[in-house]
């Protein structure tokens, strides 16, 4: 085995650059389970950004129509109807804008925060390192989601609360995710040379450190994309998240279950929306992960 | 070949082997039409180029070049005169450790870590040996001894060794059921010069004591020189080079094997300049037309690049497959300016 | 061996204080006086001194931790905003039940994750393989609490199987089990497999097929044990999983456990018992992964030696 790739020529070093993100793109294409992720994902994207042109939020999406309660799924209502007689399908879609929304700023956020805090913590190390890593060990020694329900619980149920939530539990993960590479790459001789020539500590980070540590970052985040909007569901699942009306497969979910008995289908579609959108984003993360790492490969 | 067909004089025979890995990437060809002998009791070095195929050779003799991708095209490999690629699965595992094993490149990477040392030598024991657990156990540790470690180390784990203790543990798996036929897969090449001479000392004796044939795959003349009787020159997945140990160091013939001794720094003239083969081995999912070394070649001629070089011998064991050569100057030489 | 235990115990105190620290100072976050919750808006200011004094409420937050963090350390929980009763009695009790659903959650996900993951990697790119890694995805992807309505729909109100709440009954366990422990089990045969897949691919495995060893005993003895160690730290991350899930759980089947337990008290605004719970779970967690560090050691002799 390791003949034959040791026999592979080896790829001239000064074209590494510019081919990284093309080689990742082609490797990306060649994994078909990646690609129909992607396709997905896109998809759900779109539905997010074009619902407003296929069903009006006052009208569809939260109006009363008590007279429609209860519908089974028909010609007019392809989802059916929930007990206030709501169009199922409309919420459904007007949902995908609020998980997706939601769980990209999350994790934005988190990044941004966990990033600077992992960052900053691998790049100048020592006891600031030292105090700001135990700190981070001690949030994560709460598992994730408990913690946001706590601070959910505290704050009182609404979308800010539950995106503050969310970012403070998950902001440990992505400063752990950063801090790893920059200890390595710090030590790496073009950061030191960039050091010797006096190039300021944020320009060394943000211009040299980063961008080599981009891939366990970019997986990570994908993956986070993902948990968050699991997280998201679950919250308002359980009452703590986006708050009825405001149409939320896990707040849809947990309005349902009264009346799983005789209307299934009401319990049925936006888990379905739910599990769609994550098999998508985890088809994805795998392909990436493959794709920015061909090592890991199996 | 006159002398082949004598069985009974050959531990190990392996006549056209093919094997190729077929990968996403292309077909790797590993093994372009391999021709290897080994007489009873004789030590055979196989030289080339990491790329060349070497560790494909000597898994191909264990049945464990990897499928997928590898796979085992055409050829035959005759083992004591048995064909190999007659046996069951089952019968190959009690060949593999018995009558021929194999001692792997890398000695760090070689033992299972989570088991000790004895463990992982009783074990072989165990399987081919009608030993209680005790008594395998006990061997397991005569074999310590023998390799030069204390018995009494072998209940530790193979982190607690450094990487020459742990090629000698490799080398005592090995041997643990005196097998006939020893591949030994560049064993040194992983050690510092010092252990190296001092494992090389250690297998010469042992081959002697177990009276076994052995192949020692290495790209190191120097070895070659040390320990070996005849030596195969590999390039591409063929045999290019072929004779005895002194046919072939001093009435070198090909000029790749020319190559490869010019490549060596000469201590005793420290002015002389390294005369380093030119170019890379070739890409093995793409190798050249004809002679696969032709464009690396300073004596290449246009029909180098048109058809594969047969084999024309010097003498009865010696031969060469290059196109410099025909029965008339074969003998003589001086075509190459060694 | 011991001594490393005993000083990992040691080393736990100092983390279940810091998580209840940030615990204790969320909850303390909260906007509106709890006195006022409880008592009703039109309670006297007496009343609501007396009751705050009575919660310990009026001290400098500081001491009221301090207080707190003693009362865990030596088995008292406080008291309940809403009832009064021993937050650690009640907690106690529901205890078992916690324990009960992730102990059957465990045997599902352990049971099915190993063989699935091991079957896979060795039969790399067949059709099993294929069909339980398409599983094993949908596993990971499907909302627990979703899960947990498809099966309470199917297996109890369309089948009569199992009941669909509560744990009175011997097979109640059965449904949230499942719910439970499937995320897991889907999580653990992807890892279980992955490394699997690498392990077969290193050296010693090829040493040991050297040796003789068939197929089956190189992967049984030489492979499993050593593809193991990646699976234990998964294992560790997706207990975290597992606490949290039995939240979720525990509220779709009204299961009595901590996590319902800890929901009930959030919506009657009882803190103490939130924080009871968390601490329970905080608890669990770091125990948890203190197991599952020893068992990385019982695997792996090299890290055996560093725990010396």
């Amino acid at each position: 085995m390791s003949e034959k790739t040791a026999a592979a020529p080896a790829a001239p070093s000064q074209f590494k650059k510019t081919n990284q993100w093309f080689d990742v793109w082609r490797r990306l294409k060649q994994s078909k389970t990646a690609v129909i992720g992607l396709v997905i994902f896109v998809l759900l994207c779109l539905m997010a950004l074009t619902a407003p042109i296929f069903f009006n939020y006052e009208q569809d999406v939260i109006r009363i129509n008590v007279q429609n309660r209860l519908q089974p799924p028909s010609a007019e209502h392809w989802m059916g109807t929930d007990d206030v007689g709501r169009d199922v399908l409309a919420r459904v879609v007007w949902g995908s804008r609020a998980s997706l929304s939601i769980a990209f700023s999350i994790v934005a956020f988190s990044l941004f925060v966990g990033g600077t805090i992992g960052s900053t913590a691998g790049y100048f190390g020592g006891v600031y390192d030292n105090v700001v890593m135990r700190i981070m060990d001690i949030f994560q020694a709460i598992p994730g989601i408990l913690l946001a329900i706590t601070i959910v619980a505290a704050l009182g149920p609404n979308t800010v609360n539950l995106v503050i939530a969310l970012v403070v539990s998950s902001c440990p993960v992505f400063a752990r995710v950063v801090r790893g590479p920059v200890l390595t790459i710090r030590e790496v001789e073009y950061v030191e040379a960039a050091k010797a020539i006096g190039a300021k500590s944020g320009t060394i980070i943000t211009s040299h450190v980063l961008p080599n540590c981009l891939a366990p970052i970019i997986v990570q985040a994908t993956l986070s994309v993902a948990g968050m909007i699991l997280s998201v569901a679950a919250l308002s699942f359980l009452g703590l998240g986006i708050q009825p009306p405001a149409p939320e497969w896990g707040a849809m979910l947990s309005g349902a279950r009264t009346f799983i008995r005789d209307h299934s289908y009401l319990a049925f579609f936006p888990g379905l929306a739910i599990m769609i959108t994550i098999l998508s984003l985890n088809l994805l993360g795998d392909g990436l992960r493959d794709a920015l790492d061909p090592r890991l490969k199996t | 070949m006159s002398n082949v067909s004598d069985n009974r004089r050959m531990a190990l025979e392996i006549e056209n082997l093919v094997v190729e890995y077929r990968t996403h990437e292309g077909t790797v060809h590993a093994l372009n039409g391999l021709d290897l002998y080994i007489e009873k009791g004789k030590t055979l070095g196989l030289v080339g180029e990491t790329g060349a195929g070497k560790t494909t050779a000597g898994l191909s003799v264990l049945r464990l070049v990897p499928d997928p991708p590898g796979v085992i095209v055409d050829g035959a490999i005759k083992l004591n005169g048995e064909t190999i690629f007659d046996k069951t699965d089952k019968e190959m595992e009690s060949i593999r450790g018995k009558a021929v094993s194999m001692i792997f490149q890398d000695p760090m990477t070689s033992l299972n870590p989570v088991f000790t040392v004895e463990d992982q030598i009783a074990e072989v024991i165990e399987r081919h040996e009608q030993l209680t657990k005790e008594e395998s156990y006990v061997k397991a540790r005569e074999m310590l001894e023998l390799v030069g470690i204390p018995g009494t180390r072998g209940g530790e784990y193979p982190h607690q060794f450094s990487g020459g203790m742990k090629q000698r543990v490799v080398i005592a798996i090995a041997l643990a059921c005196s097998p006939s036929v020893l591949i030994a897969d560049e064993p040194t090449t992983a050690l510092d010069v010092t252990i190296q001479a001092q494992v090389l000392e250690m297998m010469k004796g042992l081959r002697e004591k177990y009276d076994t044939s052995m192949l020692m795959i290495t790209h190191d003349l120097g070895i070659v020189a040390e320990i070996c009787d005849s030596v195969s020159v590999i390039y591409a997945g063929r045999v290019i080079e072929h004779g005895d140990l002194e046919d072939v160091f001093d009435n070198t013939r090909h000029p790749y094997t020319e190559g490869l001794f010019n490549s060596l720094p000469n201590l005793q003239d420290r002015q002389s300049r390294l005369k380093p083969i030119q170019g890379l081995m070739p890409d093995p999912r793409d190798l050249p037309t004809g002679c696969p070394f032709h464009p690396r070649c300073d004596y290449a001629k246009d029909i180098c690049s048109k058809e594969r070089p047969p084999k024309t011998y010097r003498n009865e064991r010696h031969y060469v497959e290059c196109h410099l050569y025909n029965s008339e100057n074969i003998v003589e030489g001086k075509v190459i300016n060694r | 061996m011991w001594k490393y235990v005993i000083k990992r115990l040691i080393a736990l105190i100092p983390v279940v204080a810091g998580c209840t620290f940030i615990v204790f100072m969320i909850m303390h976050l909260s906007p509106g006086d709890p006195a006022t919750f409880a008592l009703g808006q039109d309670a006297t200011p007496e009343a609501i001194y007396e009751w705050r004094e009575m919660h310990g409420l009026n001290d400098p937050i500081l001491i009221q931790y301090a207080n707190y963090i003693v009362g865990v350390f030596m088995g008292d929980f406080g008291t309940s905003f809403r009832n009064n009763v021993s937050i650690t009695q009640e907690v106690m009790q529901r205890f078992p039940h916690t324990l009960q659903l992730s102990m059957a959650a465990l045997s599902v996900s352990l049971l099915l994750a190993f063989p699935i993951g091991i079957i896979s990697a060795v039969k790399q790119n067949t059709w099993i393989d294929g069909l339980s890694m398409f599983i094993a995805l949908i596993g990971i992807s499907m909302p627990v609490f979703w899960l947990g309505l498809l099966l309470v729909l199917f297996f109890s109100l369309q089948l009569g199987w199992f009941p669909s709440s509560g744990a009175n009954q011997w097979n109640s366990v059965v449904l949230p089990g499942i719910t439970l422990g499937t995320g897991m089990m889907a999580a653990m045969a992807r890892t279980t497999r992955s490394s699997m897949l690498e392990v077969i691919r290193q050296d010693y495995i090829r040493t040991a097929r050297s040796k003789g060893l068939s197929n089956g005993k190189v992967i049984r003895k030489h492979a499993i044990r050593n593809a193991l160690i990646p699976v234990l730290t998964i294992f560790g991350i997706q207990l975290g999983n597992l606490l949290t899930g039995s939240v979720i759980t525990e509220t779709v089947f009204a299961w009595p456990g901590i996590g319902r337990l800890m929901i009930q008290g959030i919506a009657a605004r009882d803190y103490p018992m939130v924080l009871g719970c968390m601490v329970m779970f905080v608890l669990c967690f770091a125990v948890i992964n203190l197991l599952v560090d020893l068992a990385y050691a019982f695997v792996d002799p090299r890290i055996r030696a560093q725990y010396r």
